[in-house]
């Protein structure tokens, strides 16, 4: 048998309750796929932007605050790293590298982080135009900065969150104003660092009249660096020669002057919070799915009883109940398999525009796609909607066949 | 076709407790044209679905052929209707979204999933015969007249032995009623029995056979020819 036809014709009959119906599955199918795919794509997103930051140490406090500030440069004013410790951490013979870093003014709304070029390196694994920074007043731009190599920039103490100060404001706080020289870009990160510009932790130490972490006259940036003229830090990057290095640095810097953890450890707790909540959503994305098939199956019943007297006629014409079954089973299941594929595609299209305000608030880039997880939900969503399509099919079809055609 | 004969023993429907239907013996001849008349809510319809075997009777036996319909289960039926029995209805009842050919192949899907292409081909001498437009999208761009033909059409399909038609021409304006008695005529000339409910004078007086109930009861039951006539009392 083959009730194609007759199921074809019933969407054609009513193409505006349809299309409704549709709308209304696909709603519901694509809020729970955005959910599940835009908590994926943060999870890994953020992994991605902190997967270069191997050992984060920094004066005690909240890790999660210092783990924003350093990886997503979502400025906070934080206690510095005590001198002493900053030194000891720079010169420790463990360590592959010891990134300073170092915050407090920005370019036009960009950041500026000061650190050292090895650490530019790093994040970006060689740049994707003109060269590192060698000396004072040389910056490196971020992939998405939008200026060009040679440009010069005069930056402004603060941030944009923190409002950016006036000359004499800056003036009155110790700042003196300096200019920088773009000399080379970083390739993309996907980590806010491809929207800031990136200098010696040299000339943010001169900016903000600190000790320049070099002996007098000894111009040049980047490590060694000389212990006893460092100044405290917001934070420093550490990547032991070893992984037990990285692990005994961690253990020797978790003490009451100072505090070191890997940012996944952060990331984790950050997940946890971030997993309950797309589970409490996603369980509400679930039954606002399972509503939407209630209220279309409600609808498939009412519209059944439209196509009743149609369905007594194929009976007497010498169709069978398994036909009729089958036909309105299959109108109903055409409804949700619509309403599933559009849904799969429509949650998909939010997760992607999601992720891209996302990317354009936090720098953070995130890319949405549909796993196992999301098709798995999809489909689980379509197999409810179909055995739900059985109902108005075994349920419409018990009136007397001679009655309906009087 | 020969021997195929269709009969009805000690049939009774009733309907909370009340009879509507009562048949203590009717037997109708193979290839017989035959008319039942007689007032609204007399029975006609309700015999109708009874041959056709839409309506189970409440006691009694329907038998074609020394085959008993009234044991058959459901599917069985659903099945000897399909091939035995071609229904036609007053207000056509086709898929207004499906083409003629499509309306009239419709029983072919009920039993298999892709149409023969030999059945393909009758569906459309059937529309061709019957002088409908086979090029049509959709029946609703057809005269009520062509929707009935198409109706025809359907149920001879599968040349089945006995036409089932309720007031088919009631609906139709006075040309379209006396093309689709033309119709109906030659389908029951063709060996066809054809048992016919109608008001239609001109329907009926085509018929061998014109049976009158009333208040479910055969009041009369007249073999009439050209040269008889049955009285326009036993139509109304």
């Amino acid at each position: 048998m083959n009730p194609l036809s007759v199921a074809w014709a019933m969407v054609r009959r009513y193409p505006a309750t349809t299309i409704i119906f549709i709308v209304v599955i696909a709603a519901a199918v694509a809020l729970g796929i955005g959910i599940t795919a835009q908590e994926r794509a943060l999870r890994d997103g953020s992994a991605m932007a902190s997967d270069r930051f191997d050992l984060i140490v920094a004066a005690p406090g909240s890790q999660m605050e210092v783990l924003f500030n350093t990886v997503f440069l979502r400025p906070s004013a934080v206690q510095l790293l005590d001198p002493p410790i900053v030194a000891k951490a720079l010169t420790d013979p463990r360590v592959d590298y010891a990134a300073p870093i170092g915050f407090g003014d920005n370019v036009e709304g960009l950041q500026v982080v000061g650190t050292i070029p090895q650490f530019v390196n790093r994040l970006s694994d060689g740049l994707s135009e003109g060269r590192l920074f060698d000396k004072d007043g040389e910056a490196v731009i971020g992939a998405s900065v939008p200026f060009k190599l040679g440009d010069q920039v005069t930056p402004a103490h603060g941030s944009e969150a923190f409002g950016a100060e006036t000359p004499e404001e800056e003036e009155h706080e110790g700042h003196h104003p300096y200019k920088l020289t773009i000399v080379g870009r970083m390739k993309p990160t996907g980590n806010p660092w491809d929207r800031a510009v990136i200098i010696p932790i040299e000339t943010i130490w001169k900016a903000h009249g600190m000790a320049l972490g070099h002996a007098a006259g000894d111009t040049h940036v980047g490590p060694p660096f000389d212990p006893s003229q460092v100044p405290g830090l917001p934070a420093i990057v550490i990547k032991g020669k070893t992984v037990a290095d990285m692990y005994g640095l961690r253990s020797e810097y978790r003490t009451t002057r100072s505090m070191a953890f890997f940012p996944a450890e952060v990331l984790y707790q950050l997940y946890d919070i971030v997993g309950n909540i797309r589970q409490v959503m996603s369980l509400m994305a679930n039954v606002t799915q399972v509503l939407a098939y209630l209220a279309i199956l409600a609808g498939v019943f009412a519209l059944m009883k439209l196509f009743e007297r149609q369905f007594a006629v194929l009976r007497a014409l010498g169709a069978s109940r398994t036909y009729v079954f089958l036909a309105v089973w299959l109108f109903a299941s055409l409804i949700v398999l619509a309403g599933v594929v559009i849904g799969l595609g429509l949650g998909y299209g939010i997760a992607g525009v999601a992720s891209h305000e996302i990317w354009r608030a936090t720098g953070v880039s995130l890319e949405a796609s549909l796993g196992p997880d999301e098709l798995l939900l999809a489909a689980g969503g379509a197999v409810i909607g179909i055995v739900f399509a059985t109902l108005p099919a075994a349920l419409l079809y018990r009136g007397s066949v001679a009655n309906l055609l009087r | 076709m020969a021997g195929s004969a269709l009969k009805l023993e000690n049939l009774s429907v009733t309907f909370s407790g009340k009879p509507i239907l009562q048949v203590p013996h009717l037997e109708i001849a193979p290839g017989t044209a035959v008319a039942f008349t007689g007032p609204s809510g007399s029975g006609k319809t309700t015999l109708l679905h009874v041959i056709a075997g839409i309506l189970r009777p409440t006691s009694g036996t329907v038998t074609w052929d020394e085959t008993e319909l009234t044991k058959f289960g459901e599917a069985r039926l659903d099945r000897w209707r399909q091939k035995h029995v071609g229904l036609i209805f007053q207000d056509f009842h086709l898929i207004e979204q499906l083409s003629p050919l499509a309306n009239v192949l419709l029983p072919a899907t009920f039993s298999s999933f892709a149409t023969p292409q030999a059945v393909r081909q009758r569906g459309l001498k059937l529309l061709e015969d019957l002088g409908v437009p086979t090029a049509t999208r959709s029946v609703t761009k057809l005269s009520r007249g062509e929707r009935q033909r198409v109706a025809v059409a359907r149920a001879l399909l599968f040349d089945p032995p006995i036409l089932l038609a309720d007031e088919p021409t009631a609906s139709l304006d006075e040309q379209s009623s006396i093309n689709v008695t033309e119709v109906l005529a030659s389908v029951a000339a063709a060996g066809r029995t054809a048992i016919l409910v109608s008001h239609d004078p001109i329907l009926v007086q085509r018929c061998a056979r014109v049976i009158r109930l009333e208040h479910g009861l055969i009041v009369s039951d007249i073999a009439q020819t050209p040269s008889h006539p049955v009285s326009a009392e036993a139509l109304v």
